[in-house]
């Protein structure tokens, strides 16, 4: 009896054995992680579009000094000037990137017109240098620069458009 | 009259239950022959046909970059093709897939088919044709806190005839 229990289990195991049939094979998977940085326009005054991208557009419509303020701007006249003011909000985010803060700077697109004037955080812009705005950015925080135009009285009637090219460089 | 302490029912009993112990076995194999005989010995092996992205057994994922917003990872996702066995009109058989890391960056995460891999086997495919190329979907997914540099890792692949 022990006899055939044993050899009916030992058959089993032989059965079982032989029904798993298995290969196997090996992928390599490579690739190079690079870190980086992402910078946005978060607000600014004027009639926006694109915030939340690092290619926003504010119209300021037709402006003078004895009209009102475009929308988010104040409007201040001096004796032979007056200034339009708002601020721009900028984030910097980051990735795969141990730096601890960046450098932000800021240049016009191209010159401005006569008798125009822009300036960031105090600074006069100019379409030939960069302007530093900070050398300490907090990323994923979103910074926030004062923003003027100062258009003399004795400025032609004209369109004053303009861009602000803004870069930041991680430290 | 049959009683427990009669030998020759004993003997009956126990020629009825070797009996059904031997067959069994050959009546459940009969179905997985057809696959065995593609290779008799062991499952039938697994081929790389193609692959976007890669060449030689290796899945090149690429320069890996947060694109920004407000995604926390980079995601790189390539194909695989791969086929059980030779190559064939229609399927010699079934078979079961199964993938796991042989080696693993802990600052990627690695998917089949949306399947997470672990150092643990895990089916990505059930009932792969044998003999027909099928496709599978990589992911390496980077999250934005990883550190840079270059990332490898191994994906081990078990095929198990059914």
């Amino acid at each position: 009896m022990k006899k055939a229990v044993l050899v009916a289990a030992v058959t089993m195991l032989f059965a079982t054995v032989a029904t798993a049939a298995t290969s196997s094979g090996t992928l390599t998977v490579t690739g190079t992680v690079e870190s980086s940085i992402n910078l946005t326009i978060e607000s600014a005054g004027g009639t926006t579009s694109g915030l939340g991208t690092a290619a926003a557009t504010s119209a300021l419509g037709n402006i003078n000094k004895y009209g009102s303020a475009p929308t988010g701007f104040t409007l201040a006249r001096g004796a032979s000037d007056w200034t339009l003011s708002s601020t721009v909000g900028v984030k910097v985010d980051k990735a795969n990137l141990t730096s601890t803060d960046y450098t932000l700077t800021a240049q016009l697109g191209s010159a401005p017109a006569s008798g125009i004037v822009w300036k960031l955080n105090g600074s006069t812009l100019s379409d030939s240098a960069a302007t530093t705005l900070t050398s300490t950015g907090t990323y994923a925080s979103t910074g926030s620069y004062s923003w003027d135009i100062v258009v003399a009285d004795s400025a032609a009637a004209a369109a004053i458009d303009n861009a602000i090219d803004f870069t930041a460089t991680s430290n | 009259m049959f009683t427990r302490s009669n030998p020759s029912a004993n003997g009956l009993v126990l020629l009825l239950l070797a009996s059904i112990l031997l067959l069994s076995p050959q009546a459940h194999g009969g179905g997985r022959r057809r696959v065995m005989a593609v290779s008799p010995s062991s499952a039938p092996a697994l081929t790389l046909v193609g692959m976007s992205g890669g060449a030689n057994g290796i899945v090149d994922a690429g320069t890996i970059v947060w694109r920004g917003g407000s995604k926390r990872s980079a995601v790189s996702t390539r194909t695989v093709i791969l086929r059980i066995g030779e190559p064939s009109r229609e399927s010699r058989g079934t078979a079961t897939v199964r993938a796991f890391l042989e080696t693993f960056d802990p600052r990627c995460t690695i998917r089949i088919d949306g399947v997470p891999l672990t150092t643990v086997p895990r089916v990505i495919r059930r009932q792969a044709p044998v003999g027909i190329a099928f496709t599978h979907r990589i992911e390496i997914e980077v999250p934005r806190t990883a550190a840079d540099g270059p990332l490898q890792a191994s994906i081990a692949w078990e095929v198990t005839t059914e």
